[in-house]
């Protein structure tokens, strides 16, 4: 007898769970309902893979695998994707009638002071009390974008 | 209690239905609030399942017997261990042991991503929710896990003998999580194609449940070569048995799933090519389960027989069919707009490998279903065998370890043939001053010593990638050599742990190539003779018989002496249990790094045996290769100490 006592208590527990978010909607983690914010994602996936293939440009060049000659090629190359999924990146998040676009050159100048000013950082750099709000990176005082995400830091939170 | 078991398995069957429904109907309406419940009915299915599972180990502790499953796997004499591997020992439990993880990874998506992947995540729980219903429906209405007798019987039948080895408690479990883990990135691919969301998000989100599932099957296909090594005493450890086709069929595809996402993720390429292998070794997990339940190939796994096979077949073809429509589908959103910058490069290599890769599996699995193909053909049943397997697979794999070599000779998207000679002098020099020293070393031409060399060749330019990394790192940033190697392994784990992972084979790789050269003995002797095998000198003592608490044991001793110093006493063994008919063999192993010395008791007479002897050279290197694979996983598994900073 107790056994079919625990199952109905099972199963009017369970009825309860499942159905509590039917009648108490919570406002937390809906879906997006649009590709925006998918595609944005990507577009920052890729530019992080940008990213890694110019490093290991880099790194291949110093392992000697590499002439001088194809790593300026290929870099120039993955500098005008990365370049091209910031531009997008921008686009996106400005949504029509956005500011004033960036041309690919603010990008690209952009681009090359963001690399130099990473490769020039020194470990344990100091940082700001606060967080890109997009992936939750902390972020120093002169970033201009998350160096995990690639987001505008105007979006940023205080930690 | 027992009710409460298979109630349990009914709610989740009630509950599957619901939370597949949900998540696809609050998917497609973007219905927030229906899709929570559809995650609300996935987590509570984790929580009846484990609510089943916990019911049948008790029953199989306390030995209820009037439970038929308990009665037909365990008996009074088995060992508490041995009692509850027989949890996945029969078809009704290892299904309820695949349903439960299924549950509780369905459970993992959920929490993983609360906050992220919302759009992907109605159909992940929808797919994941489809294959736990499959299985669901199997045990509530065709093959109950809880299953009554009408009496109860005062001890059960006992578990297969084979099936008592420590491998039970392990290579099980393994293989079953590697399997399962598998529907993940499945359920995330389908995901993908249905959203239209055919970047490489998905492919990031499952990265390390891949990972894990493929150390997982890794790991169940050693310790499943080790257990027959030990258990079935036929000298060797791999006979391409179609189960353990069937497990290597899925490990090879998803090994070239690893190789070719990468360039995906790079290169935003060969999107059609990875849909389609993790979908083939999601399906090829549900084919070896076909395999062993069917009973259509003669398999040393027969005993999981049953009518079920068909059942699987019949889901594995909807899914093949459904999912191939998806893909079909969203052709034009999968193309491409990017090139390979270079065909000598590592990027390009790996479309060759994953070449071999797929060509080894399509061997695999054509050598598998021969017997059946032959028999719908002409009639006769014809299985091919190891000479079959082994005269394909054996130059295309080498193939493949000369491929692993000289990747990371090149860069990953394009090297001058100049660098890349300049690169292959020292690994190829060294290689093949190593193949001449083995020549004149006595090992004749032929695929053994080309098979050493490649081997050499690969650890070469592996141990040189870490070299010269290190001097790399060194040179360029002054670090001291500790520091700049382990921030070369830990800057770049993927690389590294995948290089730690080549290793690993290639050290396996040499351990089968030394069964080419296996010295093989059978002699019956009487108490006191001797016999000399290569450097051994075995001398026979003589037997013994006793009963133990579950078996009647008879075991031979042989005195093992190398040029007149003892070595070790070895006892193999002939065991017959209780309740059983045949007997079974218990091995006698001596192992050191350069060889095995195997002695199985074949048969005896009065006070003479007859021995079968072997030598088994580098075998203990399969295992360490084993070993250093799954090294290399966890180095790639490792956690980010910090997001990436430096360019």
């Amino acid at each position: 007898m107790w056994q079919y006592i625990v199952i109905i208590g099972l199963i009017l527990g369970a009825g309860c769970w499942i159905i509590l978010p039917l009648v108490r909607p919570s406002q937390s983690s809906g879906l997006t309902g649009d590709n925006i914010h998918g595609r944005i994602r990507q577009l920052i996936s890729n530019k992080e893979n940008t990213y890694a293939v110019i490093r290991e440009l880099e790194f291949d060049l110093g392992m000697g695998k590499l002439s001088q000659e194809d790593y300026e090629s290929l870099k120039k190359q993955y500098m005008i994707e990365a370049v091209n999924c910031m531009k997008e990146i921008e686009m996106l998040e400005s949504g029509p009638p956005g500011p004033k676009e960036l041309t690919e050159q603010d990008i690209e100048n952009e681009l090359e002071q963001e690399i130099l000013r990473i490769r020039q950082q020194k470990p344990g750099r100091k940082t700001t009390g606060r967080f890109c709000a997009t992936c939750g990176s902390k972020v120093s005082l002169k970033d201009r974008f998350c160096v995990n995400c690639g987001v505008k830091i105007d979006s940023l939170v205080k930690g | 209690m027992i009710e409460i078991g298979y109630y349990s398995l009914f709610i989740a069957f009630i509950l599957s239905i619901y939370s597949a429904s949900a998540a696809v109907f609050g998917g497609r309406t973007q219905n927030t609030p229906l899709v929570k419940s559809a995650e609300n009915a996935a987590l509570a299915i984790s929580v009846f399942y484990t609510l089943a599972l916990i019911v049948l180990a008790h029953a199989l502790v306390t030995r209820n017997f009037q439970v038929e499953y308990v009665f037909k796997y365990t008996s009074r004499s088995l060992p508490l261990h041995y009692t509850l591997t027989a949890f996945y020992a029969g078809q009704e439990g290892s299904l309820l042991f695949w349903g439960w993880l299924l549950a509780i990874f369905s459970a993992l998506i959920i929490f993983q991503n609360r906050n992220k992947n919302r759009d992907l995540l109605p159909y992940v729980l929808a797919v994941m929710m489809i294959v736990t219903f499959f299985f669901t429906l199997l045990m509530v209405f065709i093959t109950n896990p809880f299953q009554l007798l009408n009496y109860s019987p005062p001890d059960g039948r006992g578990l297969n003998p084979l099936l008592q080895n420590p491998g039970m408690i392990f290579h099980p479990p393994t293989l079953f999580i590697g399997y399962v883990g598998l529907t993940v990135p499945f359920a995330f691919s389908i995901a993908a194609l249905i959203t239209g969301q055919l970047g490489s998000i998905w492919i990031r989100t499952t990265r390390k449940w891949t990972l894990v599932s493929w150390l997982f099957l890794t790991a169940g296909i050693v310790l499943g070569m080790e257990w027959a090594y030990v258990e079935l005493g036929w000298g060797g450890y791999w006979a391409w048995d179609p189960v353990e086709n069937a497990s290597f069929m899925p490990w090879i595809v998803a090994t070239a799933y690893f190789h070719s996402v990468i360039i995906q993720e790079k290169r935003d390429m060969l999107k059609v090519w990875n849909i389609s292998l993790i979908l083939f070794s999601f399906l090829l997990t549900l084919f070896g389960t076909f395999i062993t339940r069917s009973g259509l190939i003669a398999s040393v796994h027969s005993f999981g027989q049953s009518s079920l096979g068909w059942l699987f077949l019949l889901f594995l073809g909807i899914v093949l069919i459904l999912s191939l429509a998806l893909l079909f589908y969203r052709l034009p959103k999968l193309q491409s707009k990017n090139q390979l910058d270079s065909y000598l490069s590592r990027a390009s290599s790996f479309l060759y490998n994953n070449l071999i890769f797929v060509g080894i599996a399509f061997t695999v699995l054509w050598g598998t279903l021969f017997p059946i193909i032959s028999e719908a053909v002409r009639g006769t049943k014809i299985t091919v065998g190891p000479p079959f397997f082994n005269s394909v697979i054996i130059p295309i794999t080498l193939a493949l370890i000369f491929l692993t070599g000289i990747c990371p000779l090149i860069a990953w998207r394009r090297s001058s043939l100049k660098n890349f000679l300049k690169k292959l002098l020292a690994p190829g020099a060294i290689s093949l001053t190593g193949a001449a020293i083995l020549f004149f070393s006595g090992i004749g031409p032929g695929y053994a010593l080309l098979s050493f060399s490649l081997c050499l060749f690969v650890l070469t330019t592996i141990s040189l990638e870490f070299f010269n990394g290190t001097r790399a790192r060194h040179k360029m940033l002054h670090e001291n050599y500790f520091m700049a190697l382990w921030n070369l392994i830990v800057k770049n784990k993927r690389r590294h742990g995948g290089y730690v992972v080549h290793a690993g084979i290639i050290v396996a790789f040499v351990a089968i190539t030394g069964s080419a050269f296996n010295t093989e003995k059978q002699v019956t002797m009487n108490p006191g003779e001797s016999i000399q095998i290569n450097s051994y000198n075995l001398t026979y003592d003589g037997l013994a018989k006793y009963p133990t608490a579950n078996q009647e044991k008879v075991v031979a001793t042989i005195t093992v002496r190398n040029k007149d110093r003892k070595i070790v006493v070895l006892s193999p063994e002939k065991s017959l249990f209780y309740g059983q008919d045949q007997p079974t063999t218990e091995v006698a192993i001596h192992s050191n790094l350069k060889e095995d010395l195997y002695i199985i008791l074949a048969g005896y007479t009065g006070n003479s045996a007859t021995l079968k002897i072997l030598v088994n050279p580098l075998v203990i290197w399969l295992w360490i290769g084993g070993g250093i694979m799954a090294c290399g996983i966890i180095i790639i598994l490792l956690p980010e100490r910090k997001k990436r900073t430096t360019i």
